[in-house]
């Protein structure tokens, strides 16, 4: 099997790497929205977590990657209930991609050869249980884009198409990324993200020196490489499984609520969304800390990535709204 | 173009073209011409199995699919594969202009290690380029827009069969000289010096060895990061003063990283001097067209005004002629399930596959009509700092609601005896406030150059498909004439003449005075030559950007 990338071999991005383990420890946060410059690890990121997550259990052929014999879709071709464990699937959404090889559609294959009329799923049915990521998101064409938030809110995509209606879990965490120069997302959509991060390339030289000799270890023996990082990895995998057991018993204090709610109206970020993801990625954090309750100084840690991207533009201010964040958090600490 | 550089040229179309999925590809920034056509004949004579890309190619053409044709002819499903499959490597010309579709398929496949070496013909004029997002995963870029003739054979270099990347040795050392001259140089991206390290190691195979040596790093750096630098590498150590951290910080927790640093003091200014040395003419102007705002003028806004070609709707049952395509797939799939019916009702037919009229489904495409604002600023004298901070206030507020009424802007300034773009057509907000962040008023006032400025960015709008809406917010007291000479009724007939060759080109134009008293001069011009005239003497950024809004054609 061709080597990924140690995910924690990543030089610096100590953001773009805790949302991503957020999600992975409750993916109901939402997706992750990743912006900046190219060349900065990316989609590397998002490979490498795919390999470093703990193995899912499958049903052995199943289009939509279920659990359970019993969840394996009629439309589906007839299995046997073989479980076998497979890496956390990352599918790729490219740009120029169209509707029915999202949602899946008509197979004309079969329609052809046996005159049946049989569902070819599409890359939503691949991603469920996984990872949906999108390079450059923001140049999507507007009608993918619509239909995207829909099944990543509802957790479920219905067909409607050629005669035929069907209907298949579809829960993934969307992984978005993209250059703000080159065009901006909808507000609309921006809120439907969980978290959102800004990342840069590395700004001394000796973390760009060490990206690049990672980067040629990597290439020149990527075995022993891996090697190197495996002990790096098992621990953040092991964090992210005990996380993952311990999230549902973090407790969440009236304080903490009101902590919340008081950040996000002093914002004036929209919704009950902000609120929403502030809490459970503060949960998660917590989770991942090995603490027993969401505190302040979670919530403190988490706030800039949960609320940047849901305040309003004002097109005066000209301070980033990761700094508007940090200054509201002080104003209501006070 | 020298022997050396020369030979690199074609050294790196050989290895390109070899190990794509070390090296990516080759930009080529070239105009038709002699040397264009040479370098194409190297290539279609010493590499084969190439594959012409080009703009309008679809998805299937490219990444494989079914092939609806064959499978009817055949009666058995059959699949081609894509390009990108078949190719060795990819012939992609006029690459400045490839939609982001297709750029975004190239990188896709790129970064999965699955493309063949792209070979890009950048046949750009002034700020057009190549996407930055396809440049950047390309090692090579050679600039021979100035270069009439070649001196010199291109020719291929005797390469062993293996060439075994991975077993050359680099030192810290050389690493790190490779990317402290990048970062210097002005350059973000990652992904370069990492092909500079690939490249310094494939000349040293070259060479036989499996050590780089110093003149592999310089090579490398001048084939590889020269081209791409937007700033001229200084020697200059208090520019970074965290590279120079005080050794007794340092020493102590950090002593193998001072003593490598001391060692390459000596490569490092070493490399910038042959930076220097070799510099390529106008390497400011060049690379900051392509960084800046490369993508944003290349982006998502070129599309063609044709009725063939634009963002794909599903298709829909109708009938094909008058520029309407069949779309057979769509076609296929409508007539598939009733087969069996179809052939119980006529046991004779015979034909494989029965298709009805009413299963025609034809391509339905959707042009998008993007306009641009174009902003034409008067900048000079005493009221040109307010005026000026309007004009920004309300192009950030165009762009900050720019998405859901695809808006771009841009905005041309003038002032003293010139007028330049001071921001390319861009819908993003970012580069609009990064580039308007210092601009000084104060001079004349060139009217008509301004206006010529901006009636050639409309018609370069025109030509990318979107529709241009100029707005000059001016006091209208013109005194500089086309030519530079300071004559105001010079002055003034330019203006006029500019005024009506914008009405006869048919772009929508708009006159806000912004003067203390209307100017009865600019008022005769625009209603004489039918353009809109507003006075606005309290002009603010909300009210300007609402009335170029009310005025732009939907």
């Amino acid at each position: 099997m061709k080597q990924v990338y140690p995910f924690s071999a990543i030089v610096g991005q100590d953001d773009m790497k805790l949302a991503m383990i957020l999600t992975a420890i409750d993916p109901k946060i939402g997706g992750v929205l990743v912006f900046g410059d190219r060349g900065t690890g990316k989609s590397t990121a998002v490979r490498g977590l795919s390999a470093l997550l703990p193995k899912i259990s499958v049903v052995q052929g199943c289009p939509v990657n279920s659990a359970h014999g019993q969840d394996v879709p009629e439309w589906g071709p007839k299995l046997d209930g073989t479980i076998t464990q497979i890496l956390t699937p990352v599918i790729d959404l490219p740009l120029g991609v169209s509707e029915d090889r999202v949602t899946g559609a008509l197979d004309i294959e079969r329609a052809l050869m046996d005159g049946v009329k049989a569902f070819q799923p599409g890359l939503l049915a691949a991603a469920n249980r996984g990872y949906l990521y999108i390079d450059e998101i923001n140049l999507l064409e507007d009608h993918i884009v619509d239909l995207l938030l829909d099944v990543a809110q509802s957790g479920e995509n219905v067909v409607e198409r050629e005669g035929m209606s069907i209907k298949h879990p579809a829960r993934f965490v969307l992984i978005g990324s993209g250059n703000p120069e080159e065009g901006e997302l909808r507000p609309q959509l921006l809120d439907r993200f969980g978290l959102s991060v800004d990342v840069g390339s590395p700004n001394t030289i000796q973390d760009r020196v060490s990206v690049i000799r990672r980067r040629d270890e990597f290439d020149t023996d990527p075995d022993a490489f891996c090697k190197t990082w495996r002990a790096q990895e098992q621990i953040i995998q092991g964090a992210i499984i005990s996380a993952r057991e311990r999230i549902a018993g973090i407790e969440v204090s009236d304080d903490v609520l009101e902590f919340c709610a008081k950040l996000c109206m002093h914002l004036g970020s929209d919704g009950l969304r902000g609120e929403l993801a502030l809490l459970r990625a503060g949960r998660a954090s917590a989770a991942y800390h090995r603490d027993n309750a969401v505190t302040v100084a979670h919530i403190h840690n988490v706030a800039p990535m949960a609320l940047s991207h849901r305040l309003r533009r004002d097109p005066l201010d000209e301070a980033g709204s990761s700094a508007r964040v940090k200054r509201a958090l002080d104003a209501v600490l006070q | 173009m020298n022997k050396t550089a020369f030979d690199n040229l074609a050294l790196a179309l050989q290895i390109a073209i070899r190990c794509p999925d070390q090296f990516g590809g080759v930009i080529l920034r070239a105009r038709a011409g002699p040397m264009m056509d040479r370098l194409r004949s190297h290539l279609s004579q010493n590499f084969h199995r190439a594959a012409r890309v080009h703009g309008a190619m679809d998805r299937t053409a490219l990444v494989g699919g079914i092939d609806p044709i064959a499978t009817l002819q055949q009666g058995v499903l059959v699949r081609t594969l894509g390009i990108l499959r078949r190719a060795a490597w990819l012939n992609i010309p006029m690459a400045e202009r490839a939609p982001t579709a297709l750029v975004h398929s190239l990188t896709s496949h790129i970064d999965a290690n699955r493309c063949p070496a792209v070979i890009l013909w950048d046949e750009g004029i002034d700020e057009e380029a190549v996407s930055a997002s396809l440049a950047d995963r390309c090692a090579f870029y050679f600039d021979l827009t100035d270069q009439v003739r070649l001196d010199g054979e291109l020719c291929l270099h005797d390469l062993p069969n293996d060439l075994p990347l991975h077993r050359v040795q680099i030192s810290d050392d050389q690493i790190t000289a490779l990317v402290a001259v990048a970062s210097r140089g002005g350059i973000t991206s990652l992904r370069l010096p990492q092909f500079a390290v690939r490249f310094a190691k494939l000349l040293a195979l070259v060479d036989g060895r499996s050590v780089t040596c110093d003149t592999d790093i310089e090579t490398a750096v001048l084939t590889i990061l020269a081209p791409r630098m937007v700033e001229i590498p200084m020697p200059d150590r208090d520019a970074a003063p965290s590279e120079q951290p005080q050794p007794q910080d340092d020493a102590a927790n950090d002593d193998g990283d001072d003593t490598a640093s001391d060692d390459l003091a000596p490569l490092l200014d070493m490399m910038i001097a042959a930076v220097q040395a070799n510099l390529p003419k106008n390497l400011l102007e060049q690379s900051l067209g392509r960084t800046g705002s490369g993508r944003a003028n290349a982006g998502a806004g070129k599309r063609q005004r044709s009725n063939t070609l634009g963002r794909p709707k599903p298709s829909r049952v109708g009938k094909p002629g008058y520029g309407k395509r069949i779309d057979v797939l769509a076609t296929l799939r409508a007539a598939a399930p009733w087969q069996k019916i179809r052939r119980s009702a006529r046991p004779d037919a015979t034909a494989k596959f029965i298709i009805y009229p009413s299963d025609i489904h034809v391509k339905q495409y959707e042009v998008p009509s993007e306009r641009v604002v174009i902003f034409g600023v008067d900048a000079s004298g005493s009221a040109a700092l307010a005026r000026f901070a309007e004009a920004k206030g309300a192009i950030e507020i165009m762009l900050a609601d720019a998405y859901a009424k695809r808006d771009y802007v841009a905005l041309v300034g003038f002032r003293g005896q010139t007028a330049e773009v001071l921001l390319q057509p861009t819908r993003s907000l970012v580069m609009a406030k990064k580039t308007l962040a210092a601009f000084a008023g104060g001079g004349g006032t060139p009217l008509a150059m301004g206006m010529k400025c901006a009636l050639d960015m409309a018609q370069k709008s025109k030509r990318d498909g979107r529709t241009p809406t100029l707005a000059f917010l001016t006091d209208g007291k013109a005194n500089i004439a086309l030519d530079g000479s300071a004559n105001r009724d010079a002055a003034m007939t330019d203006v006029h003449q500019l005024a009506g060759m914008t009405n006869h080109l048919g772009v929508q134009s708009i006159f806000i005075d912004v003067g203390r008293r209307p100017n009865a001069k600019l008022q005769q011009v625009a209603a004489t030559s039918g353009l809109q005239y507003l006075p606005l003497p309290l002009a603010d950024a909300r009210a300007v950007s609402n009335v170029i809004r009310d005025s732009m054609v939907d």
